[in-house]
């Protein structure tokens, strides 16, 4: 992706916590209230979801709006991805190695992978209203850098946060030059999802 | 071209996944005579373990289909006769009704298995076939719903005294055919311990190896001597109605592994009133690939 720089950077550090842990996979965006503050790209952004090992890999992948996302198979099986969120309705056929065409998300929100053939594969897209973004990693750190001072909005997401009807957010103004750090704490809902390791006897697909 | 051609045409052509998972485990069984009465039961152990190993085939979007090769022995610490080594195959067709996590689904399952037990009367050929439906119900439960079939044809036929067969009653105890119709829930608790519970509804032959009596010979459709549990005992194959409860925890160790452990209280109602309660507690390890 390609940023022009419209005034002065700042940074912001999102710190991300829950249960007292580092929160790996949180999404932190800066939504600006000023709306002058729109960065202009050269071409559409491009974004990978793989799968490997019948998992999607990374498990949470944050883009902004307009963006092509690919969904290249490295399993030497088929698989078959669809969502059923509002932000993006899909379902690409059964495939093996790239599907032909990339997909474009033109809305915000969340999407929510699967596939139809392993059904413990889950994966996320949070599709960004902004082009400020980042994911944290290990360290619950998400570091959105090169933002225009100015007043923003600040969203944050992750896929087990406690309450899924709306993201948390709240507002802040980055000065020129300054580190602006914040401490987001989630509370976590438990992952259920369909298990990988059979149940009992085994003799199943996995 | 014929039906089956196409469809191996189609196997072939679509890429295969492997399917490779072994279960080691040890269960009790108190009453493995199912006998009716207490002074007859006799209960044991049994370590046993399994592989099932072959391939998947995702033939379309919604359908797939699979087979294995299956391997099982079990050993038991008392009652050596029933030490038991199986060979087997098993092939399943399944075709999901739409997409997603939640989409019903309906399994065709097909097995044979040759089992040989060290009281070489016992060996059997085993044939089953099942027709699944399952779905899921959020992300916590889902049920399933099994019609099955089930046939053993003993590999060896016993003689038994004439008279004996005068009166219709055959020396083939280990032949045995029942049906069966089951209802499996399994609730995820955490998002590693699952419960699991079940009833089965089995009508077919059972078989009882009691010493000789009056009441039993009378209900029985075969008859084989049968020193597995002790002398002067005799295998007596009975139609009966059986209900299985079932009820298990399983803790998933990682994304391949899960340690379970299972209950199943089996009560068989006979003629004659011949009735038997067998309790069942089974622990075990099972490894997928």
């Amino acid at each position: 992706m390609t940023l022009v720089r419209l005034a002065p950077a700042a940074e912001l550090r999102v710190n991300f916590k829950a249960d007292g842990n580092s929160l790996n996979d949180a999404v932190a965006v800066a939504v600006p209230l000023d709306t002058s503050h729109s960065p202009e790209a050269s071409q559409p952004p491009q974004a990978t979801v793989d799968q490997i090992d019948k998992e999607f890999v990374p498990h949470v992948t944050v883009v902004s709006v307009g963006t092509l996302v690919n969904f290249p198979n490295k399993d030497q099986i088929r698989h078959q991805v669809y969502s059923f969120s509002p932000a993006m309705r899909f379902e690409l056929p059964l495939y093996a190695g790239i599907p032909a065409k990339p997909l474009l998300l033109d809305r915000s929100g969340v999407v929510t992978l699967g596939c139809n053939i392993h059904d413990w594969m889950t994966g996320y897209i949070f599709v960004a209203e902004s082009p400020w973004f980042a994911k944290s990693g290990a360290d619950g750190v998400a570091a959105i850098e090169a933002l225009p001072a100015g007043r923003y909005r600040l969203v944050v997401w992750h896929p087990r946060q406690n309450d899924v009807s709306s993201e948390s957010s709240h507002e802040f103004t980055l000065l020129e030059d300054s580190k602006v750090a914040e401490n987001i704490v989630l509370t976590l809902k438990p992952d259920f999802r369909p298990r990988r390791v059979p149940l009992g006897g085994g003799g199943g697909y996995r | 071209m014929t039906c089956f051609s196409l469809a191996l045409l189609i196997c072939v052509r679509a890429q295969a996944d492997r399917l490779f998972d072994g279960t080691f485990g040890i269960d009790y069984n108190d009453n493995l005579a199912n006998a009716a009465k207490a002074n007859e039961a006799v209960g044991d152990a049994a370590f046993n373990a399994a592989i099932h190993a072959g391939k998947y085939w995702q033939i379309t979007d919604r359908s797939s289909c699979s087979a294995t090769i299956n391997l099982a022995t079990r050993r038991q610490i008392d009652f050596s006769a029933l030490d038991r080594s199986s060979v087997g195959a098993s092939i399943n067709l399944q075709h999901k009704f739409g997409l997603g996590s939640q989409a019903p689904w309906l399994n065709i399952a097909g097995s044979a298995a040759w089992d040989e037990f060290d009281f070489s009367p016992r060996d059997a050929w085993r044939y089953r076939g099942a027709a699944t439906l399952g779905r899921r119900f959020g992300n916590r439960l889902d049920i399933q719903i099994e019609l099955a079939y089930e046939q053993t044809t003993a590999g060896h036929v016993v003689d038994i005294p004439f008279l004996v067969r005068r009166l219709g009653i055959h020396g083939d105890a280990f032949d045995t055919v029942d049906h069966s119709l089951a209802v499996d829930a399994n609730y995820a608790l955490t998002t590693l311990l699952t419960l699991s519970c079940g009833y089965t509804r089995r009508s077919g032959d059972v078989v009882s190896s009691v010493p000789i009596a009056s009441d039993i010979f009378k209900a029985s459709s075969a008859i084989t001597p049968d020193p597995t549990f002790g002398p002067g005992r005799f295998a007596y194959r009975i139609d009966a109605d059986t209900d299985i409860f079932t009820a298990g925890l399983s803790f998933a160790l990682s994304e391949h592994a899960a340690l379970n452990v299972r209950y199943d209280r089996i009560q068989a109602s006979g003629h004659e009133q011949l009735s038997y309660i067998n309790n069942l507690v089974a622990f075990n390890l099972t490894y997928a690939f």
